[in-house]
């Protein structure tokens, strides 16, 4: 990275230090196409459609989108503490839990990393940078991905061990420790760590964003060539540069981009755009950082899907009986702990070092970094079928509950004793679509994601100048793993779905 | 960090725990249990709880054990988990102190009951059951 930007065309000496530090730019391969424009133009480019372009690129286009999130966390966090505790009637879980996530899955598919983008946790953040000095940078050995697997484990152990989503209070509390925790890592850090390095919800949404349609890219590579400031990621007077420090013209994926849009508006030139590009081609093509914290950050998120839909089916009673009476381990948290830590990571990062060895093995290759090299070109392909798993899940309780929150919104402005909506709220609303449609989508999204994935396995096995028959060896140990994963988990969708046993959250 | 903005930054904080404890602090209009003293058994058929239909009985007494007559009592079952859609109905005296509704559990899992009404005296009497319905 810092070979190629000093043997490049840039002048690497204009470039701020921190760009040449080789841990910040994670979307970075080892041959970056200098601007898609001269690899073919950009087929569409939403920052410069008459009216959308223009707004999103205007300096506070982004809290057109972060105020109304705004608005809803303070909502969350209003209703949470104050709030019936009753988890369906409160717009707080309703919200965080039925509708947050349903519809940040659905951002991925029709636009990108729609969350990020208005993230309302980020306000108070900016706020914070602002009154701080800038103080010292993330320490280098914290630049990578494993504070976010560890974040993912313990939110995912909470919600599970602490019943968050049947606690509107709770709920509340979490909402208000991210703002917290964001405010507080802006205000001691000059970049910001929270996006790139802590949140887990930002590590979901860099790696499902892979499989969305617009991506950043630049309109015409030799404007970059030529720039001196490089105002996209150091900012210009008015304008902030990119939070997460991603180089525009060396951006390949969505991995680490909040499309916040800064780069946009900072570059003097008017070169950043918000293009349309191949949904698959991160999965299948690019090649991502060789690093174990990004690799497994993705096949875990994968694995992730399919435990957070076990929770939901009746044999999760049984390993929980199994745990408690074979194991004596009689602490609910213990055993939660025990399933999430095996499931969420142990499994998965097992086998991914497995089907990596193995196919060294069978192939007799031997890559520059063994192991971490073939996981880190195998990792990607994990992305679609996990896409398809949490679809599945997360769609599922967005179409069976998705116009809950309109009885919930009509009870809050009852409470209040305004009677706009009505003077009864109508509690018969509640699906989206017909719930006998629910099970065949779930199939066809966890089928859909597999069969991208086996596409994306191939095509990373298969490369020029090589044996198809070396590359098939190399990839047969990574497709059963993705095939056991869909199998598993079509199987959990088959189960009935329970919506929280009590016997095993101790309700 | 200059000691300003270490202040401003420390106000900030103080002001959000503020204006967050008022907020815990404010009570919404629910009237909640008026009638602790009233004894209320809960049958429920098929019992375990199954999905499908199912007969709920409420049987009031007063302290003395003797039948509570002419409530005006509902039903609200809600799932643990957001997003899914209530049972409601109205319950029916069917006899003395005896109150009666017809349901359907919709999925199984870990459902809240609450029973709601108002009493002959004009108490309101607010109860939560907790029920786990069997697949």
């Amino acid at each position: 990275m810092v070979r190629w930007l000093t043997g490049g065309s840039y002048n690497a000496k204009s470039i701020s230090r921190s760009l040449l530090d080789a841990d910040v730019i994670m979307t970075t391969v080892e041959r970056p196409t200098l601007g898609q424009a001269e690899a073919g133009g950009i087929r569409f480019d939403l920052l410069h459609q008459p009216w959308l372009g223009r707004l999103l690129r205007r300096r506070y286009g982004r809290l057109l989108f972060q105020i109304p999130l705004l608005l809803l966390l303070l909502l969350v966090i209003y209703d949470g503490f104050t709030g019936p505790q009753l988890a369906p009637a409160n717009s707080a879980t309703v919200l965080a839990w039925v509708h947050y996530r349903g519809l940040v899955i659905v951002g991925f598919l029709v636009l990108g990393n729609a969350f990020c983008m208005g993230c309302p946790f980020t306000l108070p953040r900016t706020l914070a940078h602002k009154l701080s000095l800038h103080g010292g940078r993330w320490p280098r050995r914290l630049r990578n991905k494993w504070i976010a697997i560890g974040g993912l484990l313990l939110i995912f152990w909470l919600y599970e061990w602490l019943d968050i989503w049947a606690s509107p209070l709770l709920t509340a509390w979490l909402a208000l420790a991210y703002l917290v925790l964001a405010f507080a890592l802006e205000a001691f850090f000059t970049e910001s760590p929270f996006c790139k390095y802590v949140c887990p919800l930002g590590a979901f949404n860099f790696t499902y964003a892979a499989i969305s349609p617009f991506q950043i890219q630049t309109r015409s590579a030799q404007v970059c060539r030529t720039c001196q400031g490089k105002e996209c990621v150091r900012g210009s007077k008015d304008t902030p540069g990119c939070g997460t420090e991603l180089y525009v013209p060396m951006i390949q994926s969505n991995m680490d981009c909040t499309f916040c849009l800064d780069c946009a508006r900072a570059c003097p030139y008017d070169n950043v755009a918000l293009g349309l590009r191949s949904p698959i081609k991160e999965s299948a093509a690019l090649r991502w950082p060789r690093r174990w914290s990004l690799s497994l950050m993705v096949i875990c998120l994968a694995f992730m899907g399919l435990m957070n839909a076990f929770g939901m089916v009746p044999p999760v009673y049984a390993l929980l009986d199994w745990l408690d009476v074979g194991l004596r381990l009689h602490s609910e948290a213990l055993r939660l702990g025990l399933i999430f830590i095996l499931g969420d990571f142990l499994i998965p990062a097992g086998l991914a070092y497995g089907a990596a060895w193995i196919g060294m093995h069978w192939t007799r290759s031997r890559p520059p970094d063994g192991l971490k090299d073939l996981t880190a070109q195998y990792a990607p392909a994990f992305i679609p079928v996990g896409f398809g798993i949490w679809l599945a899940h997360y769609g599922f309780h967005f179409a069976i509950g998705g116009l809950s929150i309109l009885p919930v919104m009509q009870s809050f402005f009852l409470d209040h004793g305004y009677s706009w909506f009505g003077a009864q709220p109508n509690w018969e609303l509640s699906t989206v679509i017909p719930i006998e449609w629910i099970f065949p989508l779930q199939v066809t999204a966890i089928l859909g994601g597999f069969l991208i994935s086996l596409y994306a396995l191939a095509r990373r096995a298969l490369r020029p100048n090589r044996e198809p028959l070396l590359g098939l060896r190399e990839m047969i140990p990574w497709a059963i793993v993705v095939t056991v994963l869909v199998l598993l988990s079509l199987a959990v969708f088959n189960l009935p779905m329970e919506m929280r046993g009590t016997r095993m959250f101790g309700v | 960090m200059s000691k300003s903005r270490l202040r401003t930054i420390n106000g900030l904080i103080i002001l959000l725990a503020v204006l967050l404890s008022t907020c815990a602090c404010s009570r919404r209009s629910s009237a909640g249990d008026q009638a602790p003293d009233i004894d209320l058994v809960f049958n429920l058929q098929p019992d375990p709880a199954q999905v499908g239909s199912a007969t709920l009985k409420i049987a009031l007494t007063d302290s003395n054990g003797k039948p509570l007559e002419g409530a005006n009592l509902s039903f609200r079952g809600d799932m643990t988990h957001a997003g899914m859609m209530p049972v409601l109905s109205d319950l029916d005296e069917t006899d003395p102190g005896v109150y009666q509704a017809d349901v359907e559990w919709t999925m199984a899992g870990a459902w809240i009951l609450t029973i709601d009404g108002t009493l002959a005296d004009g108490r309101i009497l607010q109860r939560q059951i907790d029920l786990e319905v069997a697949p």
